[in-house]
């Protein structure tokens, strides 16, 4: 079973998909990638709201994606956050925000400047 | 074949859009419950990618629309979901969808378990479409005219439009199967469906009624045009001259044709077509007969009309 209340995921500075050399995932990973920093911004609106459940959604949502984008480091943040979320652990949730919000981060990165850059 | 990936998030949506691509299908997109059942009940899709959460109408809602829908029932669904809850995959089953995957979903899996549930549709299309087929002449059978009728007496109702019904009976058809056989009189009966299916429009469906009657439904046609295509069926089965031993099968056959104005019922449609059927039997046979009210109190019963 997923040990969901774990912080230990890690980080890379550039992230790239695993699904990088299909073509047809390739050509929509922006997608993915664009639709992110509204997600996560409205999850700090949530969070700052104390609005457990649109947290947890989004989180959900975001873990249904993420593999499928060839990116499971992003879909396992957004599990523990959608765990710690319905806990209404606000502590554990806010530290898996930044997680996901960083490896969303490295994913945008990897896409824009592949590697090296 | 057609495929609808119902999901409110447009991300899920691209990807799996993406991922069906090479498996040569046709696929749709409806973002949201509401519209996955527009777009379901317009375009009739040979299978639903149905995402459980949905803020507009969650996907069980959706799924147990479409399930209580005579016309979409049969529709198989696959429930994509991000629950790792048994309960939610277990309800989505019972509920009647044939499979579930789990999201984010494996490229390979997801397009196998599509394949999977396509293959299986399209058994159970065949199978359905055999059950409505007469299996001598490959035209409908009765059920199948049955079930048509109603559609088009209402379709036909609504749009205040006209539909007509021709009946065909071929003439001393006992005399065929006596004389040169049951064999041979099957052929004859293949010789009628070969005439109707060569005359009809595409629009009209024609069927085997029974024994060796025959009827066709024309939407949108009324009697006069019904009888100029039985005029062109009966010189066809005229003209036929089947090789049966060392001697030639002739037949003839006879008409009866009625229209769907001024009537309430689409029963009385079928006794009009019927009661000019036995008309035509009645006044010497190989011809056409359409429905007038002064036949209406000429019918017998059907056994007198071969």
């Amino acid at each position: 079973m997923t040990d969901t209340n774990n912080t230990d995921i890690e980080i890379p500075d550039v992230l790239f998909s695993e699904y990088e050399s299909i073509p047809t995932i390739a050509g929509i990973l922006h997608v993915f990638l664009d639709s992110l920093p509204d997600m996560v911004e409205t999850m700090h609106a949530a969070m700052d709201g104390g609005d457990s459940e649109t947290l947890a959604s989004l989180a959900h949502q975001i873990k249904g994606a993420g593999g499928g984008y060839g990116y499971p480091s992003i879909t396992e943040a957004a599990l523990k956050l959608e765990h710690s979320a319905k806990e209404s652990d606000w502590e554990l949730a806010r530290l898996h925000l930044v997680q996901l919000e960083l490896l969303c981060v490295s994913a945008y990165r990897g896409k824009h400047a592949p590697a090296g850059g | 074949m057609k495929v609808l990936i119902v999901d409110d998030s447009p991300v899920t949506l691209a990807l799996a859009q993406a991922r069906l691509r090479d498996e040569n299908l046709d696929v749709l997109c409806a973002q949201g419950g509401v519209e996955g059942l527009e777009k379901t009940r317009k375009e009739h899709p040979d299978l639903i990618l149905l995402d459980l959460k949905m803020p507009d109408l969650s996907g069980y809602e959706v799924c147990e629309r479409i399930k209580s829908d005579p016309e979409l029932g049969s529709i198989p669904i696959i429930f994509l979901t991000a629950s790792d809850s048994v309960e939610d995959k277990v309800k989505g089953l019972d509920m009647g969808a044939v499979d579930y995957v789990a999201k984010p979903f494996d490229p390979v899996e997801l397009s196998a378990r599509v394949r999977a549930a396509l293959r299986v549709k399209r058994l159970q299309d065949l199978l359905n479409l055999r059950a409505q087929l007469d299996p001598l002449t490959e035209l409908w059978n009765r059920q199948a005219m049955e079930t048509r009728l109603r559609q088009e007496w209402a379709r036909t109702s609504r749009h205040e439009e006209v539909l007509a019904f021709l009946m065909m009976d071929v003439d001393h058809f006992k005399k065929v199967n006596d004389t040169y056989g049951h064999p041979a009189g099957d052929r004859v009966l293949c010789a009628m469906a070969h005439v109707l299916t060569v005359q009809c429009r595409e629009s009209d469906l024609a069927c085997r009624y029974g024994g060796e009657e025959f009827a066709v439904i024309l939407p949108g046609a009324d009697s006069h045009e019904a009888a100029h295509l039985a005029e062109r069926c009966r010189e066809d089965v005229e003209q036929l001259a089947l090789p049966a031993q060392d001697r030639v099968i002739r037949v003839t056959a006879s008409f009866g044709v009625a229209d769907s104005k001024d009537l309430v019922s689409r029963d009385d449609l079928l006794h009009h077509a019927d009661a000019a059927l036995y008309r035509a039997k009645r006044e010497g046979r190989n011809r056409v007969i359409v429905w007038e009210p002064y036949i209406a109190d000429t019918t017998v019963p059907r056994e007198v009309t071969s």
